[in-house]
């Protein structure tokens, strides 16, 4: 009788299940700018397979937008279609596998440039030591449907600087896979705002990573901790992000002492994410450092089943331990990552901040 | 057609929900005797892959990355080290900062001698692969002078043990590495001045080959 009775119920509560969401995105739109009101990149609209996760690197040269002289940005606007795992503004600086020059020539909107892509892993926009000392410009991992715009504006006499020609690389990853679906085509518009004020402060930026990530069937709730420290004088924190993949539970970051060895209080707690997959970006703070000391964070996971199998996750794992271990890497199905975007004033110089 | 309320229960039970969270992975390993406190000793692998423990002197190694590392451990006892949380710094005492801190999940395997050490020493993840050189903010040069190196774990059962321990860090237990480790290991690195200081690979080997630097 209880056989009986069941049946039904099963078949009322499966019916009641919601079923997948009929995918809805309406079309981004992005405001062109003109050459007095600053520099709006298009990256064309580009398919997105199922099944593929492609990273694609995009270089322009910035324009002359003032006379020749350096010119000042201080908002930036971004617009992605969803299904976008990242989009990272680079300023190219070393170049060692990742050449511009070895690109294939493209408009992106109306400026000229190259493109390299990355349809595999083997593609050199993949390969992060090609990009190591090249400085961030900007990032955001928003593609949402229902809201896919990021409107960031610096602070109050806060901008970043470029000089004209100077190239730039924007670097889209888009994944259409298990871990994450991008129901529609690839697009990615960024609009660099002119900042029309004078003598701003300059922005400066930190994209640090920890990479001796293992995160295994046998230890699968591991956390990976990093530090920076920034030299002996103060800045002011004013926007951050942080990054992995589908493996990451949350993300930290604190304000660190650079004095204590233990992991910073609640109170110092300035950033916090529980969502890999379009984290928030926190702007507008005014978070200033302590002197000599910089910031502490922390990626915390949780093991989980490769829906690709352990074959895939093996095969990259270079210590070759068969437990099922996802180590560090791009590739959002098969690797993790525990990146912080870090952006604060004034700059100071790259190799004047440590991190660990 | 509406569904009776006394279905909602069992309409919201049955529902596909997350997938239940995955298991600890069963992974343990306890070494020694779950009633007394624990004890570590703090160790460091050496270039060879041996694990040493460490009283004064602390080999810089290159990894796979550049730069010179501090491979600290622990030797251990009275917890589980399957995993444990190993965290490790290095604090400048002439100023009290913190030049290097990291913190990782390491596995140890239980020795005969009732401790356990860092499983699979040839490889560097059971390790913290501390940072020495280069920096840009120590006062001091970081090879051949004192500092304090301060280990700490905890276990998956948060038993904590913690070590702290003078040591001096030294450049040359890779002869092939020690011009450039002591150039990297200045006070206040600068890029510029060590970049052509690089080991000379001698000849390739049952050849007469230069095999460059």
């Amino acid at each position: 009788m209880k056989r009986l009775l069941a049946v039904p119920f099963l078949l009322s509560a499966l019916s009641a299940c919601p079923g997948p969401d009929e995918p809805t995105f309406e079309p981004w739109t992005l405001e062109d700018l003109t050459a007095e009101q600053g520099l709006s990149v298009r990256v064309p609209e580009f398919e997105v397979p199922s099944g593929v996760e492609t990273q694609d690197c995009y270089f322009f040269q910035m324009p002359d937008l003032n006379n020749g002289q350096p010119y000042w940005v201080n908002r930036f606007h971004t617009a992605i279609n969803p299904g976008s795992h990242h989009l990272n503004v680079f300023r190219v600086n070393t170049i060692h596998g990742l050449d511009p020059a070895l690109g294939t020539p493209m408009q992106i909107g109306n400026l000229s440039g190259t493109v390299v892509y990355g349809k595999d892993a083997s593609s050199e926009c993949w390969k992060s030591p090609n990009w190591a000392d090249w400085p961030l410009v900007a990032n955001s991992q928003n593609s949402s449907p229902e809201n896919p715009y990021t409107d960031w504006v610096l602070p109050t006499n806060v901008a970043t600087k470029f000089t004209p020609g100077e190239w730039l690389m924007v670097q889209t990853h888009y994944v259409n896979a298990t871990t994450q679906s991008a129901p529609f085509k690839g697009k990615v518009g960024v609009n660099f705002h002119l900042y029309r004020g004078t003598d701003p402060i300059e922005l400066g930026t930190l994209f640090a990573t920890q990479q001796s990530l293992r995160i295994c069937r046998s230890n699968p709730t591991p956390t990976y901790t990093g530090t920076c420290k920034f030299p002996p004088s103060t800045v002011t924190i004013t926007a951050a992000n942080g990054h992995f993949h589908s493996r990451g539970k949350s993300f930290e970051v604190y304000t660190w002492d650079g004095v204590t060895d233990t992991q910073p209080p609640e109170a110092a707690k300035f950033y916090e994410s529980d969502r890999w997959d379009d984290p928030p970006m926190s702007t507008g703070m005014n978070i200033p450092s302590t002197e000599g000391g910089g910031i502490w964070w922390n990626c915390n996971y949780q093991w989980v089943e490769p829906p690709v199998g352990c074959d895939a996750v093996n095969e990259r794992d270079p210590q070759k331990a068969g437990d099922c271990c996802y180590t560090f890497g791009g590739i959002v199905e098969t690797s993790e990552h525990c990146n912080v975007f870090l952006y604060y004033y004034p700059k100071v110089a790259r190799e004047e901040i440590f991190c660990n | 057609m509406t569904r009776p309320l006394w279905l909602l229960p069992l309409l919201l039970t049955a529902c596909p929900d997350e997938p239940d969270p995955q298991p600890d992975g069963g992974l343990s390993c306890f070494v020694g005797n779950p009633g007394l406190d624990a004890e570590i000793q703090i160790v460091h692998r050496s270039v060879e892959g041996a694990i040493q423990t460490t009283s004064v002197a602390v080999p810089l190694i290159q990894p796979p990355q550049g730069g010179k590392v501090m491979l600290v451990g622990v030797r251990a006892r009275n917890l589980d080290g399957c995993p444990l949380q190993l965290s490790a710094s290095l604090r400048d005492e002439c100023n009290n900062k913190i030049l290097t801190l990291e913190r990782r999940p390491v596995i140890l395997e239980p020795q005969a001698d009732g401790w356990a050490v860092p499983k699979d020493p040839i490889n560097l993840d059971n390790f913290s692969n501390l940072p020495g050189c280069p920096r840009s903010d120590n006062d001091r040069r970081m090879n051949s002078e004192p500092y304090l190196l301060k280990v700490s774990v905890t276990d998956k059962a948060g038993r904590t043990a913690e070590q702290t321990q003078p040591i001096t860090p030294y450049c040359g237990a890779e002869p092939e590495f020690a011009r450039l480790c002591e150039c990297e290991c200045r006070s206040r690195f600068d890029r510029e001045e060590c970049p052509a200081v690089l080991p000379d690979a001698g000849t390739v080997p049952g050849t007469c080959w230069d095999g460059g630097t």
